[in-house]
């Protein structure tokens, strides 16, 4: 089948998440128990056995309200089409959502759930399902992450680099991929203030992944590992090194926090503020009983919220200085050193906790900037090889860097014998990425090995798949009608190089409906650009004589002259770019494929006389992984022979999945 | 007693005067191939391109400037324009402008039909700078009367007359385009792209960015920074939410309000964030970021 969408008047591009409102059905809230029994009973089959039975859920829909119960029993069919033990835990523990969140609050709890089923798996929704009904009723001043996620995500984008994905786990922390916040925040007594931390806890994240928190310069750790992995050695090399990471992480602190006051003094001050309520609470209390390690830890985390360090004051004298301009992060790993002393000679075990950030996760951050640095290099290194062939540079020895801006900001671009070569914005992105990271573009980028031959530029460095044939997969959530809500980045939809046929198809196409093909371009010529000549009118471009002299005999009869005296050339322009999306799943198979090939080919003819911008892109998969998108004829290129050959080329493939290939020519045409 | 209003005057700081154009002297209209800039239009050069300038113009090259809204690419012509000593004809670009607004026109004058020359007309006869601003704008046919202006024939035909004039050889073809704005729909025709030398123009540095927005409004540097930073962060946002970041002339409107004695925020949310977007959320991104720099 195919499906014509017009693009250029429409917002369209990576659908927007967002959810729908559910109209709740309004018989299941009447039906008797023993109906729900059976109900219940055949739904949830393939989890229950002789001894689990779905009695348990029949009594806990059973007591709920009326109302309550409809809602929960469509909400069930949706949780149950995404996983049978979901939706039996989710009766389990309704009562307690509809007691913390109401019933209009349901269809969010379960949404939150079936997200972390998508991402996570079925055990850790589950997990998180369970713990609806932990504590008391939301503490005072009490913040959920969940509302503020998005605006924090576009927050710390705004401040640079790649984006992260703003998770909600034990933390704040870092994994390297993600921000790790909490999903409640009560540290402070007022919700400002909880908001607030949140903000500056996120952004301390964003610093220690982008202000080399876990890149450790040559000097510290073992110089025989990369930058990434020093970390780990350096708080190894201690004999306490939980300790030394409660350090590192404290001193880190300080040096991020003043390096963020520079840069975002309003932020600071709300922090600062924040900081001076929770001195407020327990935190700045001074603990007479606790051990002497603890105690000095209690200490600094005072003094870190802005209050007087007392007994800490020693150590944080040592940390002072990582407050300055200069400070980098070798600054931090010497204070570590210099403190580390002080702490580990007093008896207990205390750990550092500071209020608004839990502890490093060196391993595993290094882990993940080790495979984002692979990446972006296998990306750089497909987008040269790309480059160096669509812009003919031979050898790509040629190639080089330059700076094109000096320090201390500087930003780089290629050369070739001397000149810029211009780069896409994408690529362009990538390079200073890369530059970013390592400081320099490593040579084999720009040297012959990197084209070595039968060296595939497709193949990453890292033995990661990062690319297909035709450049990476993107990813894109898809609705779901029974969720009311979108899977998020649930498809992956990948570019493949479309086949061309040898055989003459098209022009067997073209012999065969010659007639229809000539109608057809008369009709759509006439839809060409119209031109016509608007009379009398008050500004054109060109003199309307009859106006003239009929304004002048008017004047001289003493009438009014009409002031309207030119032409106009009116061109009626059409502004419109045309995307086909032709399945070339299974079921085409037959006539049908036959069909769509000698309508493409017709369509091509008759869109080509009306000079209008098209595109065709095939597409066909096989399950939510596997969406593939043939590129018959993007916008930017010409019909001819090749797209010709393409469209002859046309043979049904596997499913139908129709959204994501919906969602990934109209984002590259709205482009 | 003073009324009110006066008395709130005495107690503020003084206005400062507002920024003069370089029309300011002339207290009448000028023909359009009159106007100069008498005074030297500020602007900060980044690179070569005040040396690339002046050797197009020697080598009769027409030039191509393609950069960000907003970035000085029309500030840098009247700076070249008045370092040149040449007059300057500026033609902002619509989809509606036809040849006949570039070259010129009959008009009906008091019974008699007269021609009237257009802009790039009288531009060619006297040697000014032609600056045709946002380009693509205009209609594929508009700029095809460019053509044997911006190649070694250097004349313009004016079908209409009859007639060819001859460019003055201080003639100069200068066109710009944002190519952020381009979409598959509008581009420039590969036969005029490739007749002009192209100049890229982007955001200055930091520094040069603070001190031309220090430059034009006498704002304090430290505010200068901040706001530039605000305009970075503005632009790591661009597709991700935002069409387009702050540009220096953005900067420069809000470094105005301030030093008018706006609150700095209040400055920001009029002159930055509702300018950038008419999306509630991003305004409200927008007005945190706002409210983190300052």
């Amino acid at each position: 089948m195919m499906t014509e969408t017009c693009v250029s008047n429409l917002q369209i591009g990576r659908p927007k998440a967002g959810t729908t409102p559910i109209p709740y059905s309004l018989s299941p809230m009447h039906w008797t128990r023993a109906k729900l029994d059976d109900h219940l009973s055949r739904r949830l089959e393939p989890v229950l056995s002789s001894r689990r039975t779905a009695a348990v859920a029949v009594e806990a829909v059973w007591r709920l309200s009326i109302p309550a119960r409809g809602a929960a029993l469509d909400l069930f069919e949706i949780a149950a089409a995404a996983n049978e033990e979901i939706a039996f835990q989710f009766l389990l523990h309704v009562q307690a959502a509809v007691d913390r969140r109401g019933i209009q609050g349901l269809q969010g709890w379960l949404l939150e759930i079936l997200d972390r089923y998508d991402r996570d798996g079925m055990y850790p929704a589950i997990a998180y399902l369970r713990t609806v009904g932990e504590g008391e009723a939301t503490a005072v001043g009490e913040v959920a992450l969940a509302p503020l996620a998005g605006r924090l995500e576009t927050f710390l984008a705004a401040l640079g680099g790649e984006r992260h994905a703003i998770i909600a786990g034990v933390g704040p922390t870092t994994d390297g991929d993600h921000l790790i916040l909490p999903e409640r925040f009560h540290l402070a007594p007022t919700a400002e203030d909880n908001r607030t931390l949140y903000r500056w806890a996120a952004t301390l994240l964003w610093a220690q992944l982008h202000r080399a928190t876990f890149r450790l310069p040559s000097g510290w750790g073992d110089s025989a590992v990369d930058d990434l992995g020093r970390l780990d050695h350096f708080l190894s090399s201690f004999a306490d090194p939980p300790l030394a990471a409660h350090l590192y992480l404290l001193a880190e602190t300080v040096r991020l926090e003043a390096a963020l006051g520079r840069e975002l003094p309003g932020l600071a001050r709300a922090a600062a503020a924040a900081k001076g309520a929770l001195l407020a609470t327990d935190l700045g209390r001074d603990h007479a009983l606790l051990p002497p390690r603890a105690r000095l830890c209690a200490s600094l985390t005072r003094w870190l919220l802005g209050g007087n360090p007392g007994e800490a004051a020693t150590v944080a004298h040592l940390l002072t200085p990582l407050a300055t301009d200069s400070a980098t992060v070798a600054a931090s790993c010497a204070a570590v050193t210099a403190c580390y002393p002080h702490l580990a000679r007093l008896p207990g075990d205390g750990a550092m906790a500071l209020p608004y950030l839990a502890a490093l996760q060196p391993k595993r951050v290094a882990e993940a900037l080790r495979r984002q640095r692979q990446q972006r290099l296998a990306r750089l290194r497909v987008a040269i090889a790309h480059l160096a062939a669509e812009q003919s540079i031979h050898p790509p020895e040629k190639l080089a860097m330059r700076a094109r801006t000096p320090s201390p900001s500087p930003t780089y671009e290629l050369v070739a014998e001397g000149r810029p070569v211009e780069l896409s914005a994408e690529v362009e992105g990538q390079l200073q990425a890369v530059v970013a990271d390592l400081g320099t573009l490593p040579p084999e980028l720009l040297a012959a090995g990197g084209w070595a031959p039968g060296y595939d530029p497709a193949t990453p460095a890292g033995g990661e798949p990062v690319a297909g044939a035709a450049g990476d997969g993107f990813f894109y959530d898809e609705w779901d009608h029974r969720r009311h809500a979108y899977h998020k980045g649930w498809c992956t939809v990948r570019e493949k190089a479309p086949a061309a046929s040898p055989e003459p198809v098209a022009a067997r196409i073209l012999a065969g409906h010659r007639g229809v093909v000539r109608a057809l371009r008369a009709r759509f010529e006439r839809l060409r650009t119209e031109e016509r000549t608007l009379r009398r009118r008050h500004d054109g471009t060109d003199i309307d004589l009859d106006a003239v002299v009929e304004a002048i005999a008017d004047a001289r009869a003493g009438v009014e002259p009409d002031n309207r005296l030119f032409t106009r050339l009116q061109r009626d322009e059409r502004n419109i770019a045309v995307c086909f999306l032709v399945d070339m799943s299974g079921s085409t198979k037959g006539w049908i494929n036959r069909l769509q090939k000698e309508s493409l080919v017709v369509l091509c003819e008759a869109i080509e006389a009306a000079g209008d911008r098209y595109a065709i892109y095939g597409f066909s998969g096989m399950t939510r992984l596997r969406c593939d998108l043939y590129p018959i004829k993007p916008f930017s290129e010409p019909y001819g022979e090749v797209v010709r050959a393409r469209i002859g080329a046309i043979e049904p493939q596997d499913y139908t999945r129709m959204g994501a290939a919906f969602a990934t020519p109209a984002s590259a045409s709205a482009r | 007693m003073l009324p009110p209003n006066n008395r709130d005057d005495a107690c503020r700081p003084p206005r400062p005067p507002a920024p003069r154009s370089p029309l300011a002297m002339t207290a009448h209209p000028i023909a359009v191939e009159e106007y100069r800039p008498e005074q030297e239009p500020y602007y900060h050069p980044v690179g070569d391109e005040v040396a690339l300038f002046e050797a197009a113009a020697a080598g009769h090259i027409p030039l191509l400037l393609k950069g960000p809204t907003g970035c000085g690419k029309t500030r840098f012509v009247e700076h070249m324009a008045w370092r040149l000593h040449r007059p300057l004809v500026t033609v902002s670009c619509h989809d509606d402008l036809t040849a006949s607004d570039l070259v010129g026109r009959y008009l009906v004058k008091g019974g008699e039909v007269v021609w009237v020359d257009g802009p790039l007309t009288r531009a060619v006869k006297v040697g000014a700078i032609c600056y045709l601003d946002e380009i693509v704008e205009a209609r594929k046919d508009t700029t095809v009367v460019i053509h044997p202006l911006a190649d070694d024939r250097r004349y313009l035909t004016v079908e209409k007359t009859g007639q060819v004039h001859p460019a003055h050889p201080d003639f100069c073809l200068v066109i710009s385009y944002n190519p952020g704005y381009q979409s598959a729909l509008k581009e420039l025709k590969v036969s005029t792209r490739q007749r002009f030398a192209s100049l890229a123009f982007d955001y200055p540095a930091p520094a040069v960015e603070a001190a031309v927005v220090a430059h034009e409004t006498g704002l304090d540097p430290a505010r200068c920074d901040q706001l530039v930073r605000l305009a970075q962060m503005t632009r790591n946002l661009k597709e991700q939410g935002l069409e387009e970041g702050a540009s220096t002339r953005l900067l420069v409107h809000c470094g105005r309000l301030m030093v008018a004695g706006i609150d700095p925020v209040r400055a920001c949310e009029t002159a930055i964030a509702l300018t950038l977007t008419d999306d509630p959320e991003m305004v409200a991104a927008v007005a945190e970021m706002v409210a983190a720099v300052f």
